[in-house]
């Protein structure tokens, strides 16, 4: 029993220094991930669609969108076919990506700050952080972050609170109860599907 | 009256010279990212009834360009367009009842708006449609119809009416026997434009010689490729094709593989 206790307190001592190391690693990412966001951004002399591809790439590559996609379909996912899941998951994806990059693919003149970092669960950190406008009050973001594979990843966002992912497994839910799963991909590829502006 | 009808014809290049040109000017400086001028060129047009520009007024309304995001004013603009029978404003309207954007789900009124964008030939319409004839959105299933739509989108060179046109011949349909050779040809093509997918069943084609001559040096380069993208069905063909081969056929087909790029902007990529 004792033995059990220090062995306890010993991977304890191990642990919390290490737990205080990823949040550390946490942050370093989200600065990274929003200084390259920022500089996408703000580039000169790209066409909005071209700056939209851009921010699209980093999306891609600062948060794990098969496990966003996963759990936001909840139990449902596991009655997929294997070509469902392939549908599902380059739609969403898909949906994912165009709805951030357009959303922030307009934005200019925000101030991106970080203000600090918790443990979350047994593997993760939250960051947060606040998007300064010049017009409203400023918005408050938190970022959960993993460490998967020596890599972090985003995967979920809290705008003023309101997690991404349970609003979108609500949501989904819906979908799926009034459509089925087809008619729930269908939707999510639509959002994607819109032709852009005509410019000829 | 000989000088009125002389400047009679003056008067309406007058008018109809600067709508023109406002339209461009619009479109540069869309392009520019100055959406505030964009707007002022095409809000006026859009208003006068140009089809085009009640179209683009839609999409600085959807993507919030220039204007606070809208989607309720998107749609009345594109609902304006559809009206004149503009395909892209009856694409992206459809778009929106497919997603239920601003509005619940409607997929009978979406398939009946893809219907007329289609009959002109848009390719997004054409797979969209087929998908909801193959999957029976907003109507009763019509394999015949969906095949007759991937086909002629895949004409087009839209990539993922390309892939389900490849499992059409692949799997067979009703009155429609398996081709492997067309199988193979379709995939092919969706997978030189980069979709992932089509990458994975053109190398398992390839690496059973099905539909074509067996060639395990390309089967693994797109087996490669489509694993690296994280395609799961890759990645057991991979690993059969490289116990197989001799490290000049690996070496040769991951150098192919490094080679490739897809090209950019093609219709329906992935």
């Amino acid at each position: 029993m004792l033995s059990r206790r220090v062995l306890l307190a010993g991977l304890l001592a191990v642990t919390s220094p290490a737990l205080a190391q990823d949040t550390n690693g946490a942050v370093r990412f989200m600065q990274g991930l929003s200084q390259q966001a920022i500089a996408t951004l703000q580039a000169a002399n790209y066409s909005p669609e071209q700056r939209e591809q851009n921010f699209r790439h980093l999306l891609a590559q600062g948060f794990d969108l098969d496990f966003i996609g996963r759990f936001a379909l909840g139990r449902t996912y596991a009655q997929l076919t294997a070509e469902q899941r392939n549908d599902y998951a380059q739609a969403f994806n898909e949906f994912v990506l165009r709805t951030y990059s357009r959303r922030l693919g307009g934005y200019s003149g925000e101030r991106f700050e970080i203000l600090g970092a918790r443990p979350a669960g047994d593997q993760d950190a939250v960051v947060a952080s606040r998007i300064v406008r010049g017009g409203g009050p400023p918005i408050m973001v938190d970022w959960r972050v993993r460490a998967t594979g020596g890599n972090y990843k985003v995967i979920d966002v809290a705008v003023e609170g309101v997690s991404m992912v349970l609003t979108q497994r609500q949501d989904f839910t819906a979908a799926v109860g009034s459509g089925g799963v087809e008619g729930l991909i269908a939707g999510l590829r639509a959002r994607g599907d819109r032709l852009p502006a005509v410019t000829r | 009256m000989r000088r009125l009808l002389l400047v009679l014809p003056l008067l309406a290049f007058a008018v109809a010279r600067p709508a023109h040109a406002d339209f461009l000017v619009g479109a540069r400086a869309y392009q520019d990212g100055d959406f505030v001028t964009a707007i002022k060129e095409w809000g006026p047009l859009a208003t006068m009834g140009d089809p085009r520009a009640q179209y683009n007024m839609g999409i600085m309304f959807s993507e919030g360009r220039g204007v606070p995001g809208d989607i309720g004013q998107a749609r009345s603009w594109w609902e304006k367009a559809a009206a004149q029978n503009y395909a892209p404003a009856l694409h992206n309207l459809a778009m929106l009842h497919i997603a239920g954007e601003g509005m619940p789900q409607d997929f009978a009124t979406a398939r009946q708006l893809l219907i007329r964008a289609a009959a002109q030939a848009q390719p997004n319409s054409l797979y969209t449609l087929g998908k909801m004839y193959a999957e029976s959105l907003g109507g009763p299933q019509d394999v015949g119809e969906a095949f007759k739509m991937f086909s002629e989108a895949a004409k087009f060179g839209h990539a993922r009416a390309q892939y389900n046109l490849g499992k059409f011949y692949r799997d067979g349909a009703p009155g429609l026997p398996p081709d492997m050779a067309m199988a193979a040809q379709w995939f092919r093509r969706a997978a030189e434009q980069g979709h992932v997918l089509a990458q994975s069943r053109y190398a398992n084609r390839l690496a059973l010689g099905e539909g074509l001559p067996r060639d395990d040096v390309e089967a693994l380069k797109w087996a490669m490729l489509a694993a690296g993208q994280g395609e799961d069905s890759a990645v057991g063909n991979e690993k059969a094709l490289r116990t197989r081969m001799t490290a000049a056929q690996i070496a040769e087909a991951e150098a192919r593989a490094k080679a490739f790029s897809p090209p950019p902007g093609a219709p329906g990529g992935p």
